[in-house]
């Protein structure tokens, strides 16, 4: 695996983990802001655009 | 359940992504725009709100264009355009009564009324009008139907007709990290924006503190929101096989208004630019009266081509108004621009570094945008 194709594995792999975190944390139940309406990690999208 | 609106959609899409990718193997080619039509019927019945609404402006529309364009060869062409506008000027107007309600207004009206109008619009009178499969696809294809970006007839066909040949490893890993990235645009960015920046101060104060923040936040949360649901749209597509037109690149490094809607919601700007601004600027150029003036054709046909295009989200003060302002923009560059063509030199900046210039250009639009974004959105309160 040369230079370039590692740097993007590593790029892709850390922006994956920020967004799945990122997801986690703004719909998680813990996250009681009156915005979350959601209740559940896995339904995040259940909120109204 | 509407587009992009619960979970479910998300396991529907897989599974729409699935499907055409497992027949790819078993099927001809030319057979996936009925696998698509499946597809779109199948959500369009199952899960959309008021499908027969949908199903009866399909029909409207295409029984329309056949008659006009294919049977009595219609030329002139504004009957038509008025006739396949109808039910979304009835709603704009809000001219409705009695049963009427019952019919309008559905999800999907007014970019269906956009596509088909395009399409009307784009047949040449010798050109059989399409397969009706494919119009239907075209008109609800399932990740673009409510949100955009606009497509044409033409574009989505060839895509269309190459369906099963566009489903590569290749599209389907730039598909979805165009998904991911609408994903985190929609999901993560506009929503944190949305929780803890745009509401931090009271909508209505008006300190100019907090109406600047106001205006700051709703400009990047728009974006995030819109440009996160045009990936989403673009990406799903992409790994079902249909390329659908990049709809938002970078808005916020604009350096002038015609430079603005090439990057945002690029889709509306060229529909309005090819079915409004040029039709009218040719019509204008036609008038006797006019011929002398081709600078204040051009800025008529500008100034209402945003107007129109601010009252389409409604008869509105802000909606209208912004759209005027965003109008203004356009006349005031295109005037500056002709002017530094005719003297051969920059009218404002003069001698200036061109990279000094393209900073304070890139600052200035920067802040007219968000202020006209700032009436478009209704919170601004004087």
């Amino acid at each position: 695996m040369n230079n370039s194709l590692l740097t993007r594995l590593v790029l892709h792999t850390v922006l994956y983990t920020v967004i799945a975190l990122s997801l986690y944390l703004l719909y998680s139940p813990l996250n009681d802001h009156p915005k979350n309406k959601a209740g559940s990690s896995t339904q995040f999208v259940y909120q109204q655009f | 359940m509407l587009p992009f609106s619960s979970f479910e959609f998300f396991i529907i899409m897989a599974l729409f992504v699935m499907i055409p990718a497992i027949l790819k193997n078993f099927m001809k080619p030319e057979h996936y725009k009925y696998v698509l039509a499946f597809l779109n019927f199948a959500f369009l019945t199952i899960w959309f709100p008021q499908p027969w609404h949908f199903f009866a402006l399909v029909v409207y529309s295409y029984f329309l264009i056949w008659l006009l364009s294919d049977k009595l060869n219609v030329q002139n062409r504004i009957y038509g355009v008025l006739l396949l506008l109808l039910p979304m000027l009835l709603v704009k107007f809000d001219i409705r009564g009695g049963d009427m309600n019952k019919w309008l207004p559905f999800a999907g009206l007014s970019y269906a009324s956009f596509r088909f109008m395009g399409y009307y619009m784009d047949k040449a009178p010798e050109e059989k009008i399409v397969n009706v499969a494919s119009y239907f696809n075209f008109l609800s294809f399932t990740p673009t139907m409510l949100i955009g970006p606009i497509d044409r007839m033409n574009r989505f066909k060839a895509s269309e007709d190459n369906g099963f040949a566009a489903i590569t490893t290749d599209n389907f890993i730039a598909g979805w990290n165009a998904f991911v990235k609408g994903l985190a645009f929609k999901y993560v960015c506009a929503e944190l924006i949305d929780r803890y920046w745009l509401n931090i101060f009271p909508e209505e104060s008006t300190e100019l503190l907090h109406m600047a923040n106001t205006m700051y936040a709703y400009y990047f949360y728009l974006f995030f929101d819109f440009a996160g649901y045009s990936f989403m749209a673009l990406g799903i597509g992409k790994m079902m096989g249909i390329i659908v037109p990049v709809n938002f690149t970078n808005p916020f490094f604009a350096r002038n208004p015609p430079d603005f809607w090439k990057r945002f919601h690029i889709s509306l700007g060229d529909w309005l630019k090819d079915y409004f601004f040029t039709p009218l600027y040719l019509f204008m150029s036609r008038k006797k009266s006019m011929k002398k003036y081709p600078v204040t054709r051009q800025n008529i046909a500008l100034f209402l081509t945003f107007l129109l295009m601010g009252c389409w989200n409604g008869f509105r003060g802000n909606f209208v108004i912004s759209g005027a302002v965003l109008g203004l923009y356009s006349v005031v560059y295109n005037t500056y621009a002709i002017q530094c063509k005719k003297k051969g030199r920059d009218v404002v900046f003069g001698n200036m570094n061109p990279k000094v210039v393209t900073v304070i250009s890139i600052f200035m639009l920067f802040n007219l945008i968000a202020f006209a974004l700032y009436i478009f959105s209704g919170k601004l309160h004087i």
